[in-house]
């Protein structure tokens, strides 16, 4: 089997896992049901983590360094910060949410063209691999409290879910993904000086991450110090999340600079 | 002066102190750089006078540079911005290690973002960036930046230059000569063009041609092999175009529209140039000629850029480094980068020199705000640290 094959056997269990989800989402305990959406998911999971590890194998290098690759990627530390968070949080009434977000990010991959290409100078980095992996397992934390603080901030949340366990939902992913986020744009400044000789130089990728960054350390110190309410709380982990997408694709769409080869 | 005044002025003085080190005003200074970095990266920084006017009028250009809109991070009032954040960083963390005890790992991330912006600071107003340009066997002891020459302290020198490509994905030319030339044999090694095995294999009838499969590089003689004939590419087009008038041939653009080289053939019979076309393989410009040539074009994509270089001290080798791209050169206080190339034939390297003494602060910075996120998110219970004012 060949990696077009993984993933679309991984996207057909997660599309699978919808079912489950669904009834989750509307009843207010099956467990049996938790537990089915769990494992059709974590499948879904390591088949793409199959897929991803023959691209790896095949290119030679982390499956990071195109548009296609890059959203793969994402669907797969989205579906692992899902995993995680519901092992602590237990989260799976979000899932069909997460799930559904999930899938929509592998239809937009499979809009990309998944032809293996040579890989640039540039990019040919032992850095490569903590820099994407620890941007895109912050990017997969905090689409995970983007989720939540739609369903926090959406009027229905209150008939299916509590407000106390969707604000520590959204805080402890952020939480989480925000040393992450950290270090990937930390590595990313020691790789820059090690291939443009300069650490910092104001690009517009590196810019909108240093805003992303600024946005979830206003959310920390609002919530940690300033006690803000949570529903003005769950607003910036929205506005966070949707500074995140810009600066993982619009950026590389609409402002040019030396992350162009993203496209 | 009246004892109340100093009261007054003390008075001030303790409020100004305790608004530099609040987290009001963290909040207050993030709200306004977060637009402002946002601004700083819509409108293009540091270009030419010209380009702004064009896209935004001479108005509104002359309004940009007012502003510093142009340079939004190197003006005066970024500067104050961040000096002012630096200010209330150092602010809160002198009042939380003296009022309110908190964990290693708050002073350590406090601590290296104060670290980080000095850094910067440094960085901004030391580095040292410039270009030097070898030709292969040329040394240089000083280089150029912003118009300055300076002395490295040493001599670099350029042995050698190379740029490896994806076999696969070079453009290529395929030759078919007339069936009859043929008494050649195929592991031939040609230094420039590298033969390709032939594309089609097995006997050959009479009248059929021969195709060979060609890698190039401009203006190098390559002889076919197994007959008489060379052929040099002397031209390349993106975008060919022919103008009826002057009958000159020009590129409508940069983009790969119709990719088009100008073959020169020569041999025992013939001597001419061709124009061959990617898109149109059987289209030719003049008669039909007994070599066919079929022209692949390929997106060049370099593999890696690699400069052989040795540092000498007194006339005397002392390193020597194949310098690549993510492979920087570093010796004495400087670091040396691969840059630029020449693309034609491979005879020079372009470096850019960099001294930054901003760089280890900033790296210390980096160390410290891991370890310091590490110990107080993942370890430290801070998750599970109440709120201060619940809803």
């Amino acid at each position: 089997m060949t990696e077009p094959h993984f993933l679309s056997v991984a996207f057909l269990f997660y599309l699978i896992s919808l079912i489950p989800h669904a009834f989750v989402f509307f009843r207010r305990s099956a467990p049996r049901l938790e537990r089915l959406a769990r494992i059709l998911v974590g499948i879904g999971f390591l088949l793409q983590t199959m897929a991803l590890v023959i691209r790896w194998k095949v290119t030679g290098h982390t499956p990071c360094t195109n548009m296609y690759e890059s959203l793969v990627f994402f669907s797969w530390a989205f579906a692992a910060s899902y995993l995680f968070a519901d092992l602590f949080l237990k989260i799976s009434r979000l899932g069909f949410f997460i799930l559904l977000c999930n899938l929509a990010i592998l239809i937009y991959a499979f809009s990309h063209d998944a032809t293996i290409k040579p890989l640039m100078p540039a990019l040919q980095s032992n850095w490569l691999l903590l820099h994407v992996t620890t941007c895109f397992f912050s990017y997969g934390a905090f689409a995970v409290s983007f989720i939540a603080s739609i369903a926090y901030l959406l009027p229905i949340q209150k008939k299916y879910f509590s407000h106390e366990q969707l604000d520590q939902v959204i805080y402890k992913s952020i939480l989480f993904g925000f040393p992450l986020l950290t270090l990937g744009v930390a590595s990313g400044a020691v790789w820059a000086n090690e291939a443009w000789g300069q650490y910092w130089s104001w690009d517009p990728k590196e810019t909108w991450a240093l805003v992303t960054w600024m946005i979830y350390a206003l959310y920390l110190h609002l919530r940690l110090m300033k006690g803000w309410s949570e529903k003005k709380l769950a607003w910036i982990a929205f506005t966070g999340f949707l500074f995140v997408i810009f600066t993982y694709v619009g950026v590389n769409y609409l402002l040019s600079g030396l992350h162009s080869y993203a496209k | 002066m009246p004892l109340s005044g100093f009261k007054k002025s003390g008075e001030a003085f303790r409020r100004f102190g305790e608004f530099i080190a609040s987290v009001r005003l963290t909040t207050v200074l993030l709200f306004i750089l977060i637009p402002v970095a946002i601004l700083g990266s819509l409108i293009p920084q540091g270009r030419e006078y010209a380009e702004y006017a064009e896209r935004y009028g001479f108005k509104v250009t002359g309004l940009l540079y007012q502003l510093y809109l142009t340079s939004v991070f190197t003006s005066p009032w970024f500067l104050i911005l961040v000096v002012l954040l630096c200010a209330n960083i150092l602010g809160c963390l002198i009042v939380s290690v003296v009022k309110t005890k908190r964990s290693f790992g708050f002073v350590l991330i406090h601590l290296s973002l104060v670290l980080l912006i000095a850094g910067g600071l440094v960085s901004a107003t030391l580095r040292v960036k410039g270009e030097l340009v070898l030709h292969e066997g040329q040394s240089a002891t000083s280089f150029t930046a912003n118009g300055k020459t300076i002395p490295l302290g040493f001599e670099l020198r350029l042995k050698d230059f190379r740029v490896e490509h994806y076999e696969n994905e070079l453009q290529k030319l395929v030759i078919a000569m007339p069936a009859q030339s043929q008494s050649f044999s195929i592991s031939e090694d040609l230094k420039l063009g590298q033969s390709r095995p032939p594309l089609i294999k097995g006997n050959q009838k009479s009248g059929q041609k021969k195709p060979f499969e060609f890698r190039f590089r401009r203006d190098i003689w390559t002889t076919i092999p197994g007959s008489d004939s060379q052929f040099r590419v002397e031209r390349f087009v993106p975008d060919f175009r022919f103008d009826m008038g002057s009958r000159a041939v020009f590129s409508a653009s940069e983009e790969p529209n119709n990719p088009a080289i100008l073959v020169h053939m020569k041999g025992k019979d013939e001597d001419y140039t061709e124009w061959v076309f990617s898109n149109f393989s059987d289209f030719h410009m003049t008669k039909e000629r007994p070599i066919g040539l079929k022209y692949i074009w390929a997106q060049d994509v370099p593999k890696d850029f690699i400069s052989q270089v040795e540092i000498l001290e007194k006339g005397k080798a002392v390193k020597m480094q194949a310098l690549r791209v993510n492979h920087p050169l570093r010796y004495g206080e400087f670091s040396i980068y691969q840059a630029s190339y020449d693309s034609q034939e491979e005879k020079w390297s372009g470096f850019a020199v960099v001294r930054d003494p901003g760089t280890v602060v900033i790296f210390t910075s980096i160390i410290m705000i891991m370890l310091g996120l590490t110990l107080n998110i993942y370890f430290h219970p801070t998750r599970n640290k109440k709120r201060l004012l619940e809803a």
